[in-house]
């Protein structure tokens, strides 16, 4: 149906709410219906009114009609008493007498003058005839008739006054009688009209009505039933605002909805499909049980895999049943469990859901069984073959440890280099400096010269040796970031004063300068030296005559702390071709630099890759014929390397663990405390040893940080009591060198890696600043022939009563025969070495407390150093600043000594 | 009348001869008045007796002439008062007086004898009433100036207006006759002037008999045989009065 015009009375019935409809409706009957009851009963009313006037006017005429009865039954009495003469008829015309007059007072009412005029000719005419009744009573009859004569005019006179009136009545009566009655007859018409016209307006209005109702509600029911068929609803009603509309919107809404609900249901479908084909084209076997381990799905991979059971592969199989049947008919290798134990253990694995299991199964294939478990409480299996990836798996490993036996044995083989290739040059420089010193004294300057020239080459040798070695060890990724807190000033002098030769050779003046404030700064100390020794002595090498200045400043960019080193001459500079070419390995800036500059163009590169080690950069401007600059920068808290590979002693270090904070200085102790939670563990922290240890045993730390420099407390026997309980042995213990002091710190702390030959300047000048007094009593350990008589003789000359020994074990036989001051223990040692030594030494408790000094070529790795750390009290690295570090050691290790004795 | 002045002057001494002997003789002229209203009573009787005789409509010859009515009536006196109307003794005026009432009756029947013996008709209206009211004016006409005899009733009895009350009969009827301790039968006699003319008046009264009140009795209203209404009486009821008017 099309939606009617609004203006409209079927749009206007259509677009307004049924209730609306049914009373307006109801109220146009209604008002029709008071309207034509009003009409009709003003009609009625105004015909009452006529036919009252007509009644009234057939009253009137009754009363004329009255009036001339009685007038004629008094005529007719008085006729009758004049010939019967009986009283009773005399009675009876008085009566008829009265009765006039009654009759006539009434027609006074509307017709005086007929009344008065009958009236009168009433009264005369009874008059008259009494006169003629009495003459007949009298006999005389002659009077008597003459009486009645004209009695009878008067009679006469009056009969026509009423008749003329009675006729004038009547007319008017009639006429009004019939005005009332056409007039009725007019209404009669008009409210039969008015009524039919009411009937089959309300007739239709109400089909109207009606059809705007029941219309649209059979189509609604049609729609509906359709729709509840699965069919399209067909036509609906307009959408309005009346309830039919409403109930259109929400048909369509609801078949919007079941359309909706197709689409979803055919794209589940199609999901469902695609999930299945996808399940089953999937190269694992897949298998799905429901909360009541029940099977629900399974692929054909699942059945390839497992053949022997695929006929019970049914849904709502139990899952025990399948295992039982795997057993039972020989599918899988129970590895030893009865049939009952393997599947109650294989059920519960089931049921806790998230496992994963290799499973061998017969014919040597191996299934990696993958289970977890569903949210709504069923289990997902998916089985793997990975026989092939096990057979990879094996192969792999097997390459692994190839390769890690070759890297092994490559590391073996740095290390050995190293140490192979700095003995011998130790020996070389080492004697020759000697050399160089007896013949100084003996006045000898051109042996002097001579011999300079020999220790020189071994200083050039050692130096590239170094640099190759570094570089080797770089490119291997070998070379390892030890970061250290320490202050820059005392390194900035000593690297001045190490460099200062080369600076003097060329005639060169060097300018140190550092910005006021704060020196410190942590990160790989040795590395840091090394880089400043290399561009200082680059400078010189390339500056005659000139000045060369090495500025440190400390700068604050982002809210962190960076150090910019520059190290700035007056040399011959470099182009901007030389410059590109600066950092590559073994070409120096020019071919001809070489020859005539020295060097071996590697400084550079392991300058800027321990720049960058140290979470720094470097660059480099250059005018050729003024001068270079070579800057670097640090942060000053050097980044540390991600957590390495845990210590096989070490457990939980990552993630949560408790780390126990022994340190009986409370500065100290809050200090570390505080770095170690920032670093996410639990610090449980220990005043003294004796609580420390009691903390230790009753929690179970996952790493202890000691601080060995602990005024006032023996470090070292917290730590020999650690290393002696089988409960606390394997946990790993820190040696921590925060402390107040730093001098002490780095005296005691810090491992210095000093390579050999050691400078026997400064190991002199450290022995002189030793407290005499004390036994000056030295068990020497070193393999190496040469070195030990090197430091036999260093020591010798200091006043040291050297003892020495050839390897690890002689060297421990020394010591528990005397126990010397200290002992110089080389690392490098065949049969013992000196880490076994050192062990061994710990393990002594007369021993326990001997001050050790480690001197050796070898780069030692951080796990050695830090193992040393706890092991020794010093390490010190053979080399060329070795010696004075040793000296300096060995006053610091005396001191204390001293002091605890 | 003739009325001379001899004629008068005459009458003038007959009637006080009359008159005194009236008053001399005031029973006389009752007795006469009694006379005379008793044979005009019997004869009514008479008539009423024979009423249903009369009003046979399939009798013709009835035989009922003014002879036998009379003969009739005076039987009826002789029994009713003992002796003859006419009796031997009587004054001349007396006896002319009751004469002339045996004629009246007599004549007025055989006047109507036509009436009385027709046949076919009912009811001959020749009633008693009206048979004396007839013959009172026959008498009258025979001796009016004598003395006349009207038959009356109380005025809400009269049916002919002939037959109405006058004024002093009127008066007689409600204050005398009418009253309830008025002996029954007993007349009223007064002496007064009627016409001018001294005159001895007498009103007895009449009650009524039971064939009185076929017409006069109960139920009261009933149309009777005449078209009248019913009086209601009861027999004995004071149902007229005869008026005597004696001139002296």
């Amino acid at each position: 149906m099309t939606t009617p015009a609004l203006g409209s009375l079927p749009g206007r019935i259509g677009a307004s709410t049924i209730s609306l409809r049914i009373t307006a409706l109801s109220a146009v009957l209604l008002g029709a219906l008071v309207l034509s009851v009003s009409v009709m009963s003003w009609d009625l009313l105004a015909n009452q009114r006529r036919m009252d006037a007509a009644n009234e006017r057939f009253h009137k005429l009754e009363l004329a009609a009255n009036a001339q009865r009685t007038f004629g039954e008094l005529r007719y009495w008085m006729t009758d008493l004049a010939v019967s003469l009986l009283t009773l008829s005399e009675r009876q015309a008085a009566a008829a007498r009265q009765a006039l007059d009654r009759d006539l007072a009434r027609l006074d009412a509307f017709a005086p003058d007929a009344a008065a005029h009958i009236r009168s000719g009433a009264s005369a005419y009874y008059d008259l005839a009494t006169q003629a009744v009495d003459a007949y009573t009298a006999d005389t009859r002659v009077i008597g008739n003459t009486l009645l004569a004209a009695a009878r005019r008067h009679s006469q006179q009056a009969e026509d006054a009423l008749a003329a009136l009675v006729e004038r009545l009547q007319v008017e009566a009639d006429r009004a009688r019939d005005e009332a009655a056409a007039a009725a007859h007019t209404a009669l018409v008009r409210s039969a009209v008015a009524a039919g016209s009411i009937v089959i307006g309300g007739v239709l209005l109400t089909l109207l009505v009606l059809r705007s109702i029941l219309t649209p509600l059979g189509r609604l029911n049609l729609a509906m039933e359709r729709m509840s068929a699965g069919q399209a609803p067909g036509p609906l009603p307009p959408e309005g605002a009346d309830e039919f509309g409403r109930m259109a919107r929400t048909l369509r809404m609801l078949q919007d909805a079941q359309e909706a609900r197709r689409e979803l249901e055919e794209a589940a479908r199609r999901q469902h499909n695609t999930i299945l084909t996808a399940i089953e084209t999937v190269p694992d076997g897949f298998v799905l049980y429901d909360a009541e381990d029940r099977l629900v799905m399974v692929n054909a991979r699942y059945l390839e895999i497992f053949p022997l059971v695929a006929d019970l592969m049914t849904p709502g199989r139990s899952f025990e049943e399948v295992l039982r049947a795997h057993v039972e008919r020989g599918a899988v290798e129970t590895e030893g469990l009865s049939a009952e134990e393997w599947v109650a253990e294989r059920l519960q694995r089931h049921r806790a859901g998230g496992s994963m299991i290799e499973q061998r199964f017969t014919g040597d294939a191996w299934i990696r069984i993958v289970r977890r478990k569903t949210p709504d409480g069923g289990t997902v299996g998916v089985y793997t073959d990975i026989t092939d990836l096990r057979r990879r798996q094996d192969e792999l490993e097997k390459a692994r440890r190839g390769a890690e036996s070759a890297n092994e044995a490559k590391s073996r083989f740095l290390a050995s280099m190293s140490h192979e290739l700095r003995t011998p040059l130790n020996a070389i420089i080492g004697y020759g400096e000697m050399l160089i010193e007896d013949a100084r004294e003996s006045g000898d300057e051109r042996t002097v010269a001579d011999l300079e020239k020999i220790t020189g080459s071994g200083r050039h040798l050692l130096g590239l040796i170094n640099d190759i070695l570094d570089l080797s060890k770089i490119e291997a990724g070998k070379m390892e970031l030890y970061v250290e807190s320490f202050a820059l000033r005392p390194l900035l002098a000593d690297v001045e004063s190490t460099v200062a030769p080369l600076i003097a050779r060329n005639g060169n003046h060097l300018l140190v300068e550092m910005t006021e404030g704060d020196d410190t700064i942590r990160t790989d100390r040795t590395k840091l030296r090394q880089n400043l020794f290399n561009l200082l002595s680059n400078a010189a090498k390339f500056t005659e005559n000139g000045e060369i200045r090495l500025s440190v400043a400390r700068r604050k960019v982002d809210g962190q702390d960076w150090l910019d080193f520059a190290v700035s001459d007056t040399g011959i500079g470099m182009t901007e071709e030389q410059r590109a070419r600066l950092f590559r390995a073994f070409v120096q800036a020019d071919t001809s630099t070489s020859r005539n500059y020295g060097g071996t163009g590697l400084g550079l590169v392991i300058t800027q890759s321990f720049t960058q080690m140290m979470g720094g950069t470097m660059q480099v401007e250059s005018t050729p014929g003024a001068g270079s600059t070579f800057r670097f920068r640090i942060p000053a808290v050097c980044p540390e390397p991600a957590a390495e590979e845990p210590h096989p002693a070490a457990h939980g270090l990552e993630g949560r663990g408790r780390v126990l904070v022994i340190d009986d200085e409370a500065l100290g102790r809050n200090a570390i405390a505080e770095v170690v939670r920032e670093a996410g563990f639990v610090a449980i922290e220990a005043k003294s040893g004796a609580e420390g240890l009691a903390l230790a045993r009753a929690a179970r730390p996952d790493a202890i940080v000691l601080d060995i420099i602990m005024p006032g407390q023996d470090g070292w026997s917290v730590l020999r009591e650690i290393r002696a309980d089988p409960a606390l042995r394997d946990v790993p213990v820190i040696l921590a060198t925060v402390v107040a002091d730093r001098e002490m710190g780095l005296a005691f702390g810090a491992v210095d890696h000093l390579v050999k030959p050691i400078d026997p300047v400064r190991l002199l000048a450290t022995l002189e600043a030793i407290v005499g007094g004390g036994r000056r009593e030295v068990l020497v350990v070193e393999d190496d022939g040469p070195t030990r008589s090197l430091f036999h003789r260093l020591l010798t000359r200091e006043g040291w009563h050297v003892r020495e020994a050839a390897d690890g074990v002689q060297g421990l036989r020394e010591l528990e025969e005397h126990r010397p001051t200290l002992m110089v223990l080389d690392l490098m040692m065949p049969g013992m070495d000196g880490f076994q030594l050192l062990a061994a030494v710990k393990q002594r408790p007369a021993l326990a407390d001997l001050p050790v000094i480690v001197v050796t070529s070898k780069d030692l790795t951080r796990d050695e150093l830090d193992w040393l750390k706890t092991h020794a009290g010093e390490v010190v690295m053979k080399g060329e600043r070795g010696r004075a570090e040793l000296v300096a050691a060995l006053k610091r290790h005396v001191a204390e000594t001293e002091a605890a004795a | 009348m003739r009325c001379t002045r001899k004629g008068l002057l005459v009458l003038g001494v007959v009637a006080a001869c009359a008159a005194a002997a009236a008053s001399a003789d005031n029973g006389s002229e009752r007795a006469i008045g009694e006379r005379l209203a008793g044979i005009i009573g019997a004869g009514r009787s008479v008539v009423s007796s024979h009423q249903g005789l009369i009003n046979d409509p399939d009798i013709g010859e009835k035989n009922l002439t003014g002879e036998r009515v009379v003969a009739e009536a005076v039987e009826l006196y002789e029994k009713r008062r003992g002796e003859p109307p006419v009796t031997e003794g009587m004054k001349e005026g007396e006896r002319r007086l009751v004469e002339a009432a045996l004629a009246a009756m007599r004549e007025i029947v055989d006047e109507n004898e036509a009436l009385i013996d027709m046949k076919g008709l009912g009811f001959k209206g020749f009633l008693p009433a009206t048979y004396t009211r007839l013959v009172n004016e026959r008498f009258a006409e025979k001796v009016g100036s004598e003395a006349r005899v009207k038959f009356t009733a109380p005025p809400e009895l009269v049916r002919n207006r002939k037959a109405r009350p006058d004024a002093w009969e009127q008066r007689v009827l409600a204050s005398e006759l009418g009253t309830p301790g008025w002996p029954m039968g007993e007349p009223y006699t007064e002496a007064i002037e009627v016409e001018g003319r001294p005159a001895f008046r007498m009103l007895i009264p009449e009650y009524y008999s039971a064939s009185c009140l076929s017409c006069h009795g109960e139920p009261k209203g009933q149309t009777d045989v005449t078209g009248y209404p019913k009086e209601g009486g009861r027999e004995g009821d004071l149902g007229g009065a005869t008026s005597i008017t004696l001139f002296r």
